[in-house]
């Protein structure tokens, strides 16, 4: 069998210079550059920026501390809040305990008697107004962050009030309820504080918190 | 510094890298460390051979690997990590060409090429060779961003064409059309060196050592 014409030979440089071709095929194609002076030329030509471009050492890196502030960077960003349809799925979860602790807070927030105030002050409408208010775009992240602290403190102080009234059992209901709603516990951790701990492991607390964790 | 797919194979088996992944969708920071240090150094490389901008290439670096951490959710095993990596890096590297030019007005993209040397100068070659180096990346620069992409994807991070399309998003026909078009326009530059085959090989030879 005779081997590739020129033509052939030229047809497949891409496949082969693509590494897509069968061994036997790339033999052929370098037999044929052997006895063919212009097809080695043209394929030495094609190959030789190649060659280059590979062989190349000379580029710049990143600096050492990349890897560090991109991880501080990652952390500082707000964690996403859960979405709807997980909060819809805690919530069924948490059903019965759920419309135990709503009817314990209405029982609660009644206005007679008024609870006794142990922690934080009354809100004012004002407060609850401005509290309520988006905070500017064109505050700085610093601002911001305060402001968002300083709300959620008033807003937190404010459902310890009204948690004040509630009796032991009631209050631990509530404690249950709340970390399946919201199982990222630091952020309701201001309010979890006025809450008693679960007894034992066994307690509907605790299982109520290993149900939301493996969600 | 030298790039290329073993380093990656190397570091980095696919179990292992789905843990890491798994790991950092729990917000594990030791996970995402390690993610960044297999990957960062060669998405920062193909950036700037894009880009040609040591401080735009590391911006982008970084937002890439941002996107990609915050959206681990959407990210499907079936590919690399690496792949998406780069996809998303690539993206945000056209977009970024497209707002400089928006905003200089130029239309060449070759104005992002050569715009800053390389790290250090190698002073052990000849002459020809360091000269033959400079023609070949200057024209590399002056491809088109998909060709150039395409170019580097191919001989420093030795991907397979298929691979490629992957990366840039483009059908498997589209990427090979772009490096038979980079390699043809490279031949051309490149004739009127090749007077004879003793003096190319002398500088290959150079070039390799």
């Amino acid at each position: 069998m005779s081997g590739l014409t020129c033509q052939q030979a030229r047809n497949l440089f891409d496949a082969h210079l693509n590494r897509e071709l069968s061994d036997d095929l790339s033999t052929e194609i370098t037999a044929h550059c052997l006895r063919c002076p212009s097809c080695r030329q043209e394929l030495a030509l094609l190959e030789v920026a190649g060659q280059v471009i590979r062989a190349e050492h000379d580029e710049p890196s990143l600096p050492d501390d990349f890897t560090d502030r991109l991880v501080a960077c990652i952390q500082r960003q707000p964690v996403a809040p859960i979405p709807f349809y997980r909060r819809a799925r805690v919530l069924w979860t948490a059903g019965p305990a759920l419309a135990a602790a709503c009817l314990l807070l209405v029982v609660g927030l009644w206005p007679e008697p008024r609870p006794t105030h142990v922690l934080g002050e009354k809100e004012t409408r004002e407060q609850t107004e401005a509290r309520m208010k988006p905070i500017p775009p064109d505050v700085s992240l610093d601002e911001a962050t305060l402001a968002l602290q300083e709300r959620f403190q008033r807003g937190a102080s404010a459902a310890r009030n009204t948690l004040d009234s509630l009796g032991e059992a009631s209050k631990r209901t509530l404690r249950a309820t709340l970390q399946a709603i919201w199982p990222e516990t630091d952020g309701a951790a201001p309010i979890m504080e006025g809450l008693p701990q679960p007894a034992d492991t066994a307690s509907p607390d605790a299982a109520m918190a290993g149900e939301v964790e493996d969600l | 510094m030298h790039v290329s797919q073993s380093s990656e194979e190397g570091s980095l088996d696919r179990r292992a890298e789905q843990r890491l992944i798994d790991r950092a969708k729990r917000g594990d920071s030791q996970a995402l460390r390690e993610l960044i240090d297999a990957h960062k150094d060669r998405l920062f490389a193909f950036l700037w051979r894009i880009i040609r901008n040591h401080h735009d290439a590391e911006e982008l670096c970084q937002e890439a690997f941002l996107k990609a951490f915050s959206s681990l959710d959407s990210f499907s095993s079936e590919y690399r990590f690496s792949t998406w990596l780069f996809t998303i890096g690539y993206r945000l590297c056209l977009n970024a060409m497209r707002r400089k030019k928006a905003l200089s007005g130029e239309v060449d993209f070759s104005i992002f090429s050569a715009a800053e040397p390389g790290a250090d100068e190698e002073t052990a070659q000849s002459e020809e060779a360091r000269r033959l180096k400079e023609l070949v990346w200057g024209q590399v620069d002056r491809l088109s961003p998909p060709q150039r992409a395409a170019v580097v994807l191919f001989y420093r991070h030795e991907q397979s064409c298929h691979e490629i399309a992957q990366v840039l998003q483009l059908p498997v026909a589209t990427v090979k059309s772009h490096l038979h078009r980079a390699r043809a326009r490279l031949k051309e530059m490149l004739e009127p060196l090749m007077a004879d085959d003793a003096r190319r090989d002398r500088i290959l030879g150079e070039l390799a050592g």
